[in-house]
């Protein structure tokens, strides 16, 4: 997060985080499209010759004016093959909230456990619990015949009942603006808190 | 009264007040003129954009800061694995045409400073250090946050809704 009071900015930094290719890069893609060049920056993308993710894509939304404040939104995705570990920490240093970016397929569940754990494990290396931070649940590739049901990912991943699971298919930008304004709404009501706990 | 941690939370996020906004910009003015660089960028060590300068123009900033610390990020990281004793603070690049300087400054920012081959590299370097210097002292953590002044100005419970309003608002389907 940055806050500049000069400029009334706020910048909050979210990072898409899953297992590799489950579409975290493709949320960005349709993001990116779907805004005005005005708006945004332009989309980086760090890959190596195969298209793959070696160290993030990057993308800056600017909100406009919202009561006297200028938030912008950085989004960032992590390499989610298994050998960037190293660069996927660095990448969620600082973040303000992340959508966590799940495969429907079957055969990928078990990866999906494995990124889900090894974000939790990178969050707490920060300091930050899993409870309580703002994190979004996106099941993406619904669209692929096989599917896995909600529930059964919801299991995989062990939520609970009430965390809310956003159904994509970012192919064709289906749950991508509904799992980014989730987060975002997440990150700005821990930002209040936490900006009217140290106001106290 | 900049702080600056690895967490993402407020207390430990950067937050710069007005006056040292305009001892940064000052700083950074005087970074630029001096070594004539076509470009100079100040931006959080987490890759939040926060100034420009030089000759250069049309220049996507907020795109130009999250490479800048992401570089600084990885050349840290690749000196912790090679040599956990050893302190980098600059990362250099010569090119044929420019030189390129990635620098720390303080644990809050990063510098870059990309200036062309003619101006002997000695003097950008002691520049450059000059400058990180003093920024890093700029936003050194000091008791007392302004955080009064954000919470007045941040609209109360539905600051949430109007976010996500925003968003939506961008959107062009
Ligand atoms: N069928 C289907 N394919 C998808 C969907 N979203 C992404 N993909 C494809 O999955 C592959 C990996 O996507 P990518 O965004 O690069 O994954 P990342 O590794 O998480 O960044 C690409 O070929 C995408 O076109 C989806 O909703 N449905
Ligand atoms: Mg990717």
């Amino acid at each position: 997060m940055y806050i500049n009071y000069a400029r009334r900015e706020i910048t909050v930094k979210v990072v898409y985080y899953g297992p590799a290719l489950g579409g975290k890069t493709t949320n960005l893609i349709q993001i990116h499209d779907h805004v005005a060049d005005g708006s945004r920056s332009e989309l980086i993308s760090l890959k190596t010759a195969e298209d793959r993710t070696l160290f993030f894509d990057f993308l800056e939304l600017q909100l406009g004016k919202i009561g006297g404040l200028a938030p912008r939104a950085q989004l960032y995705t992590v390499p989610g093959q298994a050998r960037y570990e190293a660069s996927r920490r660095l990448v969620l240093r600082g973040a303000d909230g992340v959508v966590f970016v799940g495969d429907s397929q079957p055969e990928r569940q078990q990866d999906n456990l494995e990124s889900w754990r090894d974000m939790a494990r990178h969050l707490a290396s920060y300091g930050f619990e899993a409870q309580g931070f703002p994190i979004i649940v996106q099941l993406n590739k619904r669209d692929l015949p096989g599917a896995v049901p909600l529930e059964h990912f919801r299991r995989t991943l062990g939520l609970n009942g009430e965390a809310p699971i956003f159904e994509a298919v970012a192919l064709d930008g289906r749950g991508v603006r509904e799992s980014l304004r989730a987060v975002m709404e997440r990150v700005v009501v821990r930002l209040r808190r936490e900006i009217s706990a140290s106001a106290a | 009264m900049g702080t600056m941690g690895e967490h993402g939370d407020v207390a430990s996020g950067l937050t710069l007040s007005p006056l040292q906004e305009k001892a940064l910009e000052a700083v950074l003015i005087q970074l630029a003129a001096k070594s004539s660089a076509g470009l100079v960028l100040l931006a959080t060590r987490t890759g939040h954009y926060i100034s420009m300068r030089g000759t250069q123009k049309h220049v996507d900033g907020a795109a130009l800061a999250s490479l800048v610390a992401a570089d600084l990020a990885a050349s840290t990281q690749i000196t912790a694995l090679v040599d956990a004793s050893e302190v980098h603070t600059m990362i250099l690049r010569e090119g044929e045409r420019t030189t390129l300087l990635i620098a720390e400054a303080g644990p809050a920012l990063v510098l870059l400073v990309v200036a062309s081959r003619d101006v002997p590299l000695g003097w950008i370097r002691m520049l450059v250090q000059g400058a990180a210097q003093r920024m890093a002292e700029i936003t050194r953590p000091a008791p007392g946050r302004p955080m009064p002044a954000l919470a007045a100005v941040m609209p109360g419970g539905e600051f949430a809704d109007l976010v996500g309003q925003a968003i939506d608002d961008l959107w062009n389907e």
